[in-house]
């Protein structure tokens, strides 16, 4: 196993002759071996690119959201590379798991530089993957930046993601609870910037009021931006806003 | 305990019938596999670049409009053309008897038909994916 690692590794690093297999082949073999996932985080450069977390409750469109950043990234910068990780969660009945955020950017599936992978909980807590920091920096290795990984729809207290993204973008959209939820929700300590999502919709507004009012009470500044996913309203600001950051 | 084995399943061309494509995602999913589910109405290409990405170990293939034929070995053609040949190819659908023979000459490793159960499709994908192993 770790000698099929590192001979994947060395043709990823070396450039020219790495094909898109051997690249997924590797995230399989990372998420499989946790020693030697551990190995190759070690070596592996750091600063090697942008590494954005999206995450938020179920339903708050964090896929559409990815899917429109995917689309404006790649629009600005034919050459970009955009790498893209999406956990969903594994079934507590026999370990299974029905992958889905995928199909949300399929209008991606035929552009080359557009590397997304869907990846199951596997029974591991806090809205991520075993193995989702490896897969992003095989990502980063073949030149990936940013790569957005994408949580599982979270509750209010699945933050992991904090700790592995050095920006967070916080999805949330109308419908999902009042001002008392946001107060309580752990979910609302994280986010370095907070999208509100579906913002057409009724009771957008009043989610806006309460979030800021929220933020106000936390004594938190940080940017609110209001968006519309599938029409791609809002997205060209909101890449600016996270670039900003 | 092994690893859970990934399946794609996808359905090429036209029709919009996912039914079929959606039980079957989900029965898997229930025997333990992780699925990722492509949706209605996948190019082939898209169909084998997202199955490369994902690294699948086996790609299930639903078409209910006639033309399972030709998608079905235009997908055999691309994991070809992409050294992906490995990857097993399943299918479903309305496939005649005599297509479906063709298919399976061609290397298709099944073809599961309307009232097929369950358990024939489970143990048949657990047997292909052990085939697999030994093989690889």
């Amino acid at each position: 196993m770790m000698q099929e690692c590192s001979d994947l590794i060395s043709r990823l690093q070396a450039g020219e002759s790495a094909s898109p297999r051997d690249a997924a082949r590797l995230m399989s073999l990372l998420a499989d071996d946790e020693a030697a996932a551990a190995q190759v985080l070690e070596e592996s450069v750091a600063d090697a690119g942008r590494l954005w977390g999206v995450t938020g409750p179920p339903g708050s469109g964090k896929s559409t959201l990815v899917d429109a950043l995917i689309a404006a990234l790649r629009t600005r910068q034919a050459s970009r590379r955009v790498g893209v990780i999406a956990v969903d969660p594994s079934s507590h009945h026999g370990g299974g798991a029905l992958l889905g955020d995928r199909v949300r950017m399929m209008r991606h599936a035929d552009d080359p530089n557009v590397f997304i992978r869907s990846m199951a909980s596997r029974g591991h807590l806090g809205g991520l993957a075993r193995g989702a920091r490896a897969t992003a920096a095989v990502m980063q290795m073949i030149g990936c930046d940013p790569v957005m990984l994408e949580t599982v729809g979270v509750g209010q207290n699945e933050i992991e993601i904090v700790d592995l993204a050095e920006r967070v973008v916080l999805v949330l959209a109308p419908g999902v609870g009042d001002g008392v939820q946001l107060l309580k929700s752990g979910l609302m300590e994280i986010g370095d910037i907070v999208v509100i999502n579906k913002a057409d919709q009724a009771g957008a507004d009043v989610l806006e009021q309460e979030l800021i009012t929220t933020l106000q009470i936390q004594h938190r500044d940080v940017p609110v931006a209001s968006v519309c996913a599938l029409t791609g309203a809002g997205i060209d600001a909101l890449l600016e806003k996270i670039e900003a950051l | 305990m092994s690893r859970p084995r990934r399946i794609l399943i996808g359905k090429p061309g036209l029709d919009g019938h996912d039914r079929g494509a959606k039980y079957v995602a989900h029965i898997l999913r229930d025997a333990g596999h992780e699925v990722i589910y492509t949706g209605i109405r996948r190019t082939p290409e898209q169909i084998v670049h997202a199955a490369i990405q994902e690294d699948v170990d086996a790609i299930g293939l639903s078409v209910l409009s006639g033309s399972h034929t030709t998608l079905i070995r235009r997908v055999l053609e691309l994991l070809d053309e992409q050294g992906a040949g490995d990857i097993i190819v399943f299918g479903g659908g309305t496939v005649p008897e005599e297509d479906a023979a063709a298919l399976e000459a061609d290397g298709v490793a099944a073809i599961f038909t309307p009232g097929t159960s369950d358990d024939v499709i489970i143990e048949t994908i657990a047997r292909l994916l052990a085939g697999h192993d030994e093989s690889s």
